[in-house]
């Protein structure tokens, strides 16, 4: 199982993007071995979807991995290089990250990021949803 | 000399700052700023009568279900609607699944990381607490990920959708589990108390619940097994750490009452009420009233009951003014609640005389949290047991009228109540406090200050740059100031920020 997991809030234009990848995919007919999941805000509760997939895409809004409004793709490990973060009660997906190792999930699952940093146009979504296909099928 | 600093607080749900005056290394006053506005009840006037039950689990993605219950009891309250039986078993059971679920990350992945800060790298227990407790890697940490991660399963599966499910609705719920969903859902509980008796107790709940006094917790302690659980570990590391004396506030607490079915054992329904002056006495919703001289909300919008009062922002120039929390009050004291004022207002003998002896530390706070599943579980053991397949999960309640009313749960940091008045079929008015509004509330009109902010009185503080201590105390209340949005950032830092309630 290889899985597409879009991360953020549509209402919130600065994290909208993971969503707005979502709606777009949403209209490819994806083979069946492909789940596309809303992760909406979600965090460790996410953890099930990484357990059940051989390959986790994650797009969400990101800040500082590049120049602003660039499509960047970033390895896990590219990751793990953060201090302390910031989280709350569900922890939040970069807290999940972040515990992939000790869970035993890294290195078994290969992870993806494709992250933006601003207000996507129809364009970046558009070349960002190709990008995770690409990717999820690499 | 007098120093104030003021304290962005992480590990809480949302935004918090914290403002304290630290003279001679004690802190001598402090201020709870909640830093974003809700807005929730302006965006329901107006709307149909029922829409409670679809917009207010959004308040919060980490105790929704609590938010739906509320809603549900607040229409009920006015259609003066009976709620089927087996639909009360079943808010029951998602209810203290959405409680177990919190109660263990809380302590091991929020307030517990504080442990391995390194103002304890001397103390003899630091080593274990930071290969206990350490962020994403710590073996406790992992250890909770991993039991709990099935926990809402049981929310999902009865009620098709979490988090923010609207399966709860007047008269009881729309879902109508079969034998197979409860074998499921049996199956995730026994095997999370399997793992709770295991990893956080160290001995079976019947053991643990057997402990009446602070010598037999003592003598419970001396046990290999119970000393090296999570809650062993817990409690030795904060006694080292001296949390058991910092802490300590206003001693008046709010619970209502909540998990009491007819026809089932009761042992850990909480019986609901407010302890002031050493006394328990009786919870009435009229008494509760909302407060707002150092809220920014208008003067304008009276203070009050909730039924009475507005939310109308407002930042004005020059004003003392000073959080978007309002401060709540019952009887116009400002009381605590959440598990600890459960236990208390139960006059549970084990926690009145732990209180009695250090009183209301933040160490005491936390004991009371980790151990609640132990109340819950045999009571959701006995709610599975209770529902009848052949019997109804819901009651129509009939016409919807016009009216006024409440809903009121004991939810997972405490008392949640909504206030509702419909008009014309349409929402005229709704106000929600929510259990951190209680906890973290600015002063009153009488300046007196709320829980928070008079449990950080006296706290030591050993260094100002790093002043875990506070966090010690202001964690120990496990807020839930508001829903908050996260993206992925390069430092760690939390962006793109967006609050829905507080």
């Amino acid at each position: 199982m290889k899985t597409i997991l879009c991360a953020g809030n549509r209402y919130c234009a600065e994290d909208s993007f993971g969503p707005m990848v979502y709606d777009v995919l949403c209209k490819n007919n994806l083979p069946k071995n492909i789940e596309l999941i809303d992760a909406g805000l979600a965090g460790l509760d996410l953890l099930c979807h990484f357990e059940k997939s051989d390959r986790v895409i994650v797009i969400d809004s990101v800040s500082g991995f590049s120049a602003p409004e660039e499509l960047v793709t970033i390895r896990f490990n590219e990751l793990q290089n953060n201090e302390t973060i910031d989280y709350g009660h569900s922890g939040g997906l970069q807290y999940l990250l972040h515990c992939l190792p000790a869970l035993e999930i890294i290195p078994k699952v290969d992870v993806i990021l494709i992250g933006f940093e601003g207000i996507a146009d129809k364009e970046t979504i558009a070349a960002a949803a190709s990008l995770a296909l690409e990717s999820v099928n690499a | 000399m007098a120093e104030t600093i003021q304290i962005p607080l992480n590990r809480v749900e949302g935004d918090l700052e914290v403002k304290v005056t630290i003279d001679n290394g004690i802190v001598t006053d402090a201020w709870m700023i909640g830093t974003m506005y809700r807005g929730i009840e302006k965006m329901m006037a107006g709307r149909a009568a029922l829409d409670g039950l679809v917009i207010t689990p959004r308040v919060c993605g980490i105790c929704s279900t609590s938010h739906l219950l509320a809603a549900a009891r607040a229409l009920e309250n006015i259609f003066e609607s009976p709620v089927a039986y087996n639909g009360s078993l079943v808010r029951q059971l998602v209810l203290g699944a959405e409680k177990l679920q919190n109660d263990v990350r809380h302590v091991n992945l929020m307030f517990s990381a504080d442990f391995t800060n390194k103002r304890y790298e001397k103390k003899s227990l630091y080593e274990e607490a930071v290969k206990r407790y350490q962020p994403y890697a710590g073996t406790s940490v992992i250890e909770v990920i991993q039991a709990s991660k099935k926990i809402p399963e049981i929310i999902a599966i009865l009620g098709g959708q979490w988090p923010h499910s609207s399966f709860i609705v007047p008269g009881g719920i729309t879902s109508g589990p079969s034998g197979a969903d409860l074998r499921q859902c049996k199956m995730i509980l026994s095997g999370f108390r399997r793992w709770y008796e295991k990893q956080i107790l160290g001995s079976s709940i019947k053991k643990w619940l057997q402990i009446q006094t602070p010598d037999q917790l003592d003598s419970w302690l001396e046990e290999e097994s119970h000393a090296e659980s999570d809650l062993g570990f817990l409690i030795r590391c904060g006694r080292e750490f001296e949390l058991d004396t910092i802490g300590t506030g206003h001693e008046s607490y709010l619970a209502v009452p909540e998990h009491s079915l007819p026809g089932i054992v009761t042992g850990g329904a909480v019986s609901g009420g407010v302890l002031t002056d050493n006394k328990v006495h009786p919870f009435s919703q009229q008494d509760v009233s909302e407060q707002i001289r150092y809220s920014y909300y208008l003067d304008a919008g009276k203070s009050g009951h909730p039924m009475e009062t507005s939310t109308r922002p407002a930042v004005p120039d020059n004003s003392k003014k000073y959080s978007w929390c309002k401060a709540p009050r019952y009887d116009g004291q400002a009381v605590e609640t959440g598990p600890l004022a459960e236990l208390l207002v139960n006059e549970n003998p084990l926690f009145k005389e732990l209180v009695k002896q250090n009183g209301n530390s933040a160490l005491v706070r936390e004991i009371a949290r980790l151990t609640r599943p132990a109340r819950l579980l045999p009571l959701m053991e006995a709610w599975f047991n209770d529902i009848d397949l052949n019997a109804p999960f819901y009651r129509n309640p009939g016409e919807f009228i016009d009216g006024e009313g409440f809903g009121l749960v004991q939810a997972p940091r405490g008392f949640l109540g909504h206030w509702l008045q419909i008009s014309d079929g349409r929402i005229e008015h709704y106000q929600i406090i929510s259990p951190t509004t209680w906890n973290a509330s600015p002063r009153d009109n009488n300046d007196i200050r709320g829980p928070i902010e008079e449990a950080l009185i006296g706290t030591p503080v050993q260094d100002s740059k790093n002043p875990v201590e506070v966090g010690h105390v202001v964690r120990s209340f496990d807020l839930c100031m508001v829903c908050s949005v996260h993206a992925v950032s390069k430092t760690g830092s939390t962006c793109s920020r967006v609050q829905f309630g507080a």
